[in-house]
């Protein structure tokens, strides 16, 4: 419920001032629809990514499969580390929001400089929220261990549209 | 060998734990396939549990729960666009929220598939129509709503209706999926159960085994060092007891390895502990010199050498049960030499790996103290034997003076006028001459006795006879001191018996004698009994006692009263003129004739002798002659060879002997019977020993030691004299008998019948008429006479008188007999002459003669010959008067001519 309200209420607060914010934001969007990441800072202030944003961050690839996918495929993008450090958030753990309302809460202790990575493609293609993107959270799940668990699989969320700290 | 304690003797427990180890592959091979049953069991664990992380049960369960989630929320969106198209609030926002709602509903739906597919146990839920439906119906929704804006309203409607519909169709793939997933599970942890059960049976089987396992090593190794310490202990006394043992112990192995030695071994051989163990086990002990050993067991030399092969050989167990201790002298590696006793023990040690145990003992104390009581003993008994042939000599030395002292009173009686004071001297003398002879001819019987050497020829006589002369010979004596003489004797026809006649007179007489010395006014008696021994019935026994009323003997003195020179130092002896050497006389040929004697006395109450001999009995004799034919035609005929220089003496044997029926060969000296036994197979041979070119003792020892024919033949010597160390001599040469000279007829036949496989002579019997010769003996006379033609007797008589007449004026001449051995030759070839026909006498004065001439001894010389010459004189008459009685004897009964007289 209090997580209902909230997301009520940042809705209303996103669409009052979403000029505002926009024009505050260091890298503005040029367009609503372009926005593919918004990561929402402790003082209510917002970062928001579109696609080239995500792209021009140093990307990482690694093939892997998944439980959900048919074949092996190559993910590419840039690291939740790398992301959460650029955007300076001090916290230790952090909420990921997917637009069919998942959630999910990650330790930054968990994080590495090779994954988890917020893909942006797959094999190379960019890829709709009909194919559980446009951006997806993944591990390099095939190799093994920690990686294949089901807290892994669990954290991976698909269709990420924000990220916020957990207070 | 060491007994083992009863309560360190394993129990059965313990015993199977001593199998332990023995199985311990088998412990190994049980925990191997237990840790391989556990590591496939994880193995397979593992496996199991990663596809339980694939499995990703949650994940599933949420992903087929968000589908009807979604679906739902697609429903909700088209209800929602369905009334803000009603209400004309429908706008781009309005439409992208609706595709949206799609697109995420779409997204599941290719997320399920796609992990339906993936997944394995899911796939038939993916076949399943329900999903087909689903997809289909997605499939729909994404055609109705794939429209520009334009066109999406109209198709809000409809695809309204197609969610409505697929909403049963959702909820129950949702449903169908969970109890998919559940089964699954339950399958798949069943089995991951199962699994882990089996393992944590084996897991625990397995740990009680190897706790098993340990519980047996901890007893085992407690068990272990038990018994390690008791070894250890045992080990350590055992070394401590051979380090403290006075003997050398030696341990080796068959092949002279030596593998183990104690303190005392490295003293006995001088050397280090490492020098010992690289030395040789039979080197060591290689005898340097054998010692002495008593005959029969075997040498040192012989033991080593048989050990070395008999180590080799697998029989070392059977080697081991005999019995091989051994004296023997080694060499230490010092050079020094060393008696020691070695005994040897086998054993196989703990890896049966044969082995010898050594116990060597320094014995050089005990050797030096045998050698030197071997040394004392041989000492002793060559002084004695020297005493002994010192006191023979010397009693044979003196008789020889003797007889001439005798000899000169003799003469001297013979030639008056003496003073009555002259005779009384005279007597004086003789009768000391006559003491001092008696003295001497004990002392020479003694020898003769103690020497073992000659056994006096068995002779036929009548006991009765022979007790009644001894009798009458003492009677004067017993007159004199007032002494009656009781016989008790067997009856003369009963009393013919054959054995040592002249041995029973001396022990008679002396037992007599002693007796009337030992009593006054009181009697002598003599009792001889005769009874059958043995099973033979001619086997007796002759008991004789002499019992006196005489002084008797203090029981001190009984017990060495036998002993050879027991009386002398009695004064007893003194004053009855004994020599005292009587009893040792009388005890020694009484055991030499295989008899005992005894006494019992009290002092004042007499003395009683008593001896016993075995003696054979005799026929009663008939006529003699046909009995000596008859005698002699007994014995099988054989070849005889008779070795004898002296012509006369050779004519006198050879007749004999072919009266008796045998076959004779003879030899002039000792050369020629070589030759002859050499080329003929002769069952006796009569060997003289003095023989010119060889002697008859070299002669013996050719024949003997050659591979003639006649090696095994018996060989009897034939001598006038025999002193002991002579007779032993004889034999050492390999003489079987001596015969003494002269040889009479009895003597031969005895002989012969102890040497021919026949019967003996039963009754060969001459009558006896006493024992004391005259000049001649009528017993060896009267067998010549019986022997040789009369006509041979007296030419044979004849040249015996020319002889002895020749030698006579040579002797009477002589004064200095240096070297002059022919003289000796000459006289002792007179004196077996004189043998021969019977001059006994004479003979021996001959023969201290011939003693004097080889020795060059002037003085003895001059001593025995002037006797010789007297005793001469004597035979001489004594041939007169046989020749006459001869000569008649001839001419009356043939008519032989050309008998000449001298």
């Amino acid at each position: 419920m209090v997580w209902a309200v909230s997301h009520r209420l940042r809705q209303l607060v996103l669409t009052l001032f979403s000029g505002v914010v926009v024009a505050a934001g260091p890298m503005v969007a040029a367009a609503d629809e372009d926005q593919l990441l918004r990561i929402c800072q402790p003082d209510g202030q917002e970062i928001r990514f579109d696609r080239d944003g995500l792209e021009n961050l140093p990307q990482v690839h690694f093939r892997t499969s998944t439980i959900w996918t048919a074949s092996v495929i190559e993910f590419s993008g840039p690291t939740l580390k790398r992301i959460l450090d650029d955007a300076g958030l001090g916290a230790s753990e952090f909420r990921l929001n997917a637009l069919n309302d998942y959630s999910v809460v990650i330790d930054y202790e968990d994080l590495t400089d090779e994954y988890p990575i917020i893909a942006t493609r797959m094999d190379g293609e960019p890829f709709g929220v009909r194919e559980s993107g446009p951006l997806w959270l993944v591990y390099p799940f095939d190799r093994g261990g920690f990686l294949s668990s089901e807290r892994t699989y669990s954290s991976s969320i698909w269709q990420l549209i924000s990220i916020e700290c957990d207070p | 060998m060491i007994p083992k304690p009863v309560e360190d003797s394993p129990t059965r427990a313990e015993r199977l734990l001593m199998q332990f180890p023995k199985r311990l592959w088998v412990v190994l091979v049980v925990v191997l396939l237990g840790l391989q049953f556990l590591s496939i069991g994880g193995y397979r664990i593992a496996g199991r549990l990663n596809d339980a992380r694939f499995i990703q049960s949650d994940n599933t369960t949420w992903l087929l729960v968000q589908t009807e989630v979604e679906a739902l929320k697609l429903e909700l969106a088209l209800y929602r666009a369905k009334d803000q198209l009603l209400h004309m609030e429908w706008g781009e926002v309005e439409a992208d929220a609706l595709r949206q709602a799609l697109d995420i509903y779409l997204s599941r739906i290719a997320r399920v598939d796609s992990y339906l597919q993936a997944q394995a146990g899911l796939d038939g839920l993916r076949a399943g129509e329900n999903w087909r439906n689903i997809a289909s119906a997605a499939d729909a929704l994404s055609n109705r709503l794939d429209q520009p804006d334009d066109f999406l309203p109209e198709n809000v409607g409809p695809a309204l209706d197609l969610a409505f519909a697929q909403r049963g169709l959702v909820r129950q793939f949702v449903i169908d999926g969970l109890r998919y997933q559940a089964s699954r599970s339950m399958d798949e942890r069943e089995a991951l159960t199962n699994l882990l059960l089996r393992s944590a049976l084996v897991a625990v089987a397995l740990i009680g085994f190897l706790m098993l396992t340990s519980w047996a090593m901890l007893k085992l190794s407690r068990r272990m060092e038990q018994l390690f310490a008791r070894a250890n202990r045992m080990s350590a006394n055992l070394e401590h007891t051979l380090d403290a043992t006075l003997e050398g112990v030696i341990v080796s192995s068959p092949d002279g390895r030596i593998r183990n030695v104690n303190a005392t071994a490295l003293d006995i051989f001088g050397l280090s502990q490492e020098a010992m163990l690289a030395a040789d086990f039979f080197e060591l002990l290689e005898p340097f010199r054998e010692p002495p050993r008593k005959g029969g067991s075997r040498g040192a030399a012989h033991l080593v050498r048989d050990m070395r092969e008999l180590l080799k050989s697998v029989r070392a167990e059977e080697a081991a049960s005999g019995n091989r201790r051994t004296e023997l002298e080694i060499r230490r590696p010092d050079g020094t030499p060393m008696p020691v006793e070695v005994s040897l023990a086998f054993a196989r040690d703990t890896d049966d790996r044969p082995v010898w145990f050594a116990f060597i003992r320094d014995i050089s104390d005990r050797w030096s103290h045998e050698q030197s009581l071997r040394a004392a003993r041989d000492t002793a008994v060559e002084l004695a034997e020297a005493k002994s042939r010192f006191l023979a000599v010397m009693s044979h030395e003196m008789r020889t003076p003797l007889n001439g002292l005798i000899a000169a009173l003799d003469l001297l009686r013979n030639s008056p006028p003496l003073s009555e004071r002259q005779l009384r001297f005279l007597d004086v003398a003789e009768r000391s001459a006559g003491l001092a002879l008696a003295q001497i001819n004990d002392v020479l019987e003694l020898a003769r006795l103690e020497s073992g050497g000659l056994l006096e020829p068995d002779e036929v006589f009548n006991l009765r006879q022979l007790i009644r002369g001894i009798s009458d010979q003492v009677a004067p004596l017993a007159q004199l001191r007032d002494n009656r003489i009781i016989l008790d004797l067997p009856a003369e026809e009963e009393a013919w018996l054959i054995g040592a006649r002249r041995g029973l007179i001396r022990v008679t007489m002396n037992l007599v004698g002693n007796a009337l010395k030992f009593t006054s006014s009181g009697s002598i008696r003599i009792r001889a009994s005769l009874t059958p021994a043995g099973t033979e019935d001619e086997q007796m026994r002759l008991e004789v006692e002499v019992a006196d009323s005489g002084i008797g003997i203090e029981a001190a003195r009984l017990a060495d009263i036998f002993d050879a020179f027991g009386g002398m130092n009695t004064g007893y002896t003194r004053e009855t003129g004994g020599t005292g050497l009587g009893l040792g006389i009388v005890s020694r040929t009484i055991s030499r004739m295989g008899g005992r004697v005894s006494v019992d006395s009290q002092p004042g109450q007499g003395s009683v002798f008593r001896f016993e001999v075995p003696l054979r009995r005799a026929q009663v004799p008939g006529q003699s002659a046909e009995q000596m034919t008859d005698a002699g035609a007994r014995l099988a005929q054989c070849d005889i060879l008779i070795a004898e220089d002296n012509e006369t003496n050779r004519l006198v044997l050879r007749e004999m002997l072919l009266h008796m029926g045998q076959r004779v060969d003879e030899a002039a000296n000792g050369q020629e019977a070589v030759e002859r036994a050499s080329m003929k197979s002769y069952a006796l041979i009569l060997m003289d020993v003095s023989m010119p070119v060889l002697d008859g003792l070299a002669a013996t020892r050719s024949i003997r030691a050659g591979a003639g024919p006649s090696a095994g033949a018996r060989i009897v010597a034939l001598t006038a004299h025999s002193q002991p160390e002579e007779v032993k001599q004889f034999h050492s040469v390999g003489l079987d008998e001596v015969l003494s000279k002269p040889v009479t007829m009895l003597a031969l036949s005895a002989m012969l019948a102890r040497h021919i496989d026949t019967v003996a002579p039963e009754s060969l019997a001459l009558p006896q008429s006493g024992h004391q010769p005259g000049p001649i003996d009528p017993v060896v006379f009267g067998e010549l006479e019986i022997l040789l033609p009369p006509e041979t007797l007296l030419a044979l008589l004849g040249d015996l008188r020319r002889e002895t007449r020749m030698l006579y004026d040579v002797l009477r001449m002589r004064q200095d007999c240096t070297n002059d051995s022919y003289l000796a030759a000459e006289t002792h070839r007179l004196q077996g002459a004189c043998a021969m026909i019977g001059a006994r006498t004479l003979s021996l004065k001959l023969q201290a003669v011939v003693n004097a001439l080889k020795l060059s001894d002037t003085p003895a010389f001059a001593a025995a010959a002037i006797p010789a010459l007297i005793e001469w004189r004597a035979v001489s008459a004594a041939l007169d008067a046989f020749e006459e009685r001869f000569s008649s004897r001839l001419t009356d009964a043939t008519k032989l001519p050309g008998v000449t007289r001298h």
